[in-house]
């Protein structure tokens, strides 16, 4: 079987078998535990294109839940071979949400257990968070990071009610703004007027580590 | 299917993992004996039967050219289309007619599902005397004139429970009906011992779980808000609850407003799925009065 074709049947078969399996294949030939993030990345890389695509939209939004269902048991499962968190040092709080209108949580998710296991703390808001909340979470939690995610088209435009909200609360200067999920690309980031933009769950705890000058 | 459905033989095409959690569960949980055959259809088998040839512009001229040489030879009575892309729906009248299916049930819970030519896929069966129906979501599905259709709506379709209350809590759940996906048992499954006493709080625990993807099944229907199959699906699962508890239904609460004069459908919207979010979505009151012989 081809490599993408294998990382593509881990990650869309439902009941979550064949992930474990190509996980514990992957260790056993001595990759390291990002690497083999990275190669599930790429596939959901591939599901999101076929997602997206106008001509030919090859794959559905059940085939995005299953494969990022997989993605987060794929990190469950290596996360005792990602770095220890108790080797290192409290990096920063986050507060993350996906917003209103939007109920995918799953890219989130990923990229909570990535921070965390990044040294983060993560406040996690849930799904169809609205600016309201957002607001009333930096005052109770007081992050350095905030992070809205969307899957949906739809959705997206919300972010910048939500930045909107921050700047009316006077809270914008407080905490810096990452965005992510399916629906959002790095020119939306910046017109919305988001200080980054995290490509998947991998860049985005770059991009965070980055913006707490890293 | 206790006695096979009466001899009723049901052959399943499917794709992904939508389809193949239907399949593993209608299987799991009734058709066991009636099964006479699954097939995953995608478009990637037919590139790889027809290579380099424009298939996507030909297959609705010539569909019954294209139909997989994998396919297996076999007859069915009722033939299921679980999730196959839009464009293969051109497949269906030829495929049905070579296995002798009288019946399809094609649902749609994924405008992709939908497919392509569904009018004309609706003629061609008709004109080779096969009747069909494409419940939208699946689990909206209650009854039908057909036989064969309403054979499979004596064990799938919309979710139907049998719950006793006990200490404001609920003791015991038991499913009547499973919807197709195999949600209701999922969810009936962890509905045991929580309690019954705040509707609201009642109301969201099921609609989570519902689509909860830590559950064994769970809803795989399209959640967009443009075409939120998910939540009406999962408005249909918290009313059939609310109904085995004795709890008001969106029906009840429906017909409760139309008597205080709230009769539009705007109202309805206003108060229901904005203001009290006892749906979650609009399409509900519009299926609800379309039910009710009262147009949206």
């Amino acid at each position: 079987m081809s490599g993408v074709r294998e990382v593509l049947e881990a990650l869309l078969d439902f009941k979550g078998n064949k992930i474990r399996e190509f996980c514990l294949r992957r260790l056993e030939s001595g990759r390291g535990a990002y690497d083999i993030l990275e190669e599930l990345n790429r596939g959901l890389e591939e599901i999101g294109r076929g997602y997206e695509s106008k001509e030919f939209r090859r794959y559905f939004e059940s085939d995005l839940i299953v494969s990022g269902a997989n993605m987060k048991r794929a990190v469950e499962l290596l996360r005792p071979h990602l770095v220890g968190e108790g080797e290192r040092k409290r990096r920063g709080k986050i507060l993350l949400g996906t917003v209103k209108g939007d109920v995918h949580d799953i890219g989130k998710t990923v990229l909570s257990i990535l921070l965390q296991s990044s040294g983060f703390e993560v406040v996690d808001l849930g799904v169809n968070v609205d600016g309201e909340t957002f607001v009333k979470g930096v005052r109770e939690h007081q992050p350095q990071l905030v992070g809205m995610s969307a899957l949906l088209t739809s959705t997206a435009p919300y972010m910048e009610e939500v930045i909107k909200a921050l700047k009316e609360a006077g809270l914008r200067d407080k905490v810096k703004v990452i965005v992510g999920g399916r629906a959002v690309t790095e020119e939306f980031a910046k017109e919305i007027g988001a200080d980054a933009y995290g490509r998947d769950a991998v860049e985005g705890v770059r991009k965070c580590l980055e913006l707490l000058g890293e | 299917m206790p006695g096979a459905a009466g001899g009723m033989k049901v052959f399943m095409l499917y794709r992904g993992p939508f389809g193949e959690q239907m399949v593993n569960n209608l299987v799991l949980r009734g058709l066991g004996g009636s099964t006479v055959g699954t097939f995953q259809l995608t478009p990637e088998l037919l590139e790889e039967e027809h290579p380099g040839e424009e298939l996507w512009s030909r297959i609705w001229e010539e569909p019954s050219r294209y139909v997989p040489r994998s396919l297996p030879r076999v007859r069915c009575d009722l033939l299921l289309v679980l999730g196959i892309h839009s464009r293969l729906g051109d497949l269906i009248p030829p495929i049905a007619e070579r296995m002798g299916a009288k019946s399809v049930l094609y649902p749609i819970d994924d405008r992709q599902h939908a497919p392509e030519g569904r009018k004309s896929v609706e003629e061609e069966l008709e004109r080779r005397g096969i009747h069909v129906e494409f419940p939208e979501p699946f689990c909206a599905l209650e009854d039908s004139e057909d036989p064969l259709i309403r054979e499979f709506c004596r064990y799938f379709g919309k979710p139907r429970f049998r719950v006793v209350r006990e200490g404001g809590k609920i003791r015991a759940v038991e499913v009547l009906r499973d919807t197709p996906c195999g949600s209701a048992h999922a969810v009936a499954h962890k509905m045991v011992g929580f309690s019954c006493e705040d509707l609201k709080s009642l109301k969201e625990r099921l609609f989570q779980e519902h689509h909860n993807e830590e559950n064994e099944n769970y809803c795989l229907a399209e959640m967009d808000p443009l075409a939120p199959y998910m939540q009406e699906a999962g408005d249909i699962l918290v009313d059939a609850f609310f109904e085995a508890c004795g709890f008001p239904t969106t029906r009840d609460l429906i017909l409760q407003e139309r008597e205080r004069g709230r009769v539009g459908f705007e109202a309805l919207k206003r108060k229901l799925v904005e203001e009290e979010k006892r749906c979650e979505t609009e399409r509900t009151i519009r299926r609800i009065l379309r039910e009710l012989g009262l147009e949206a």
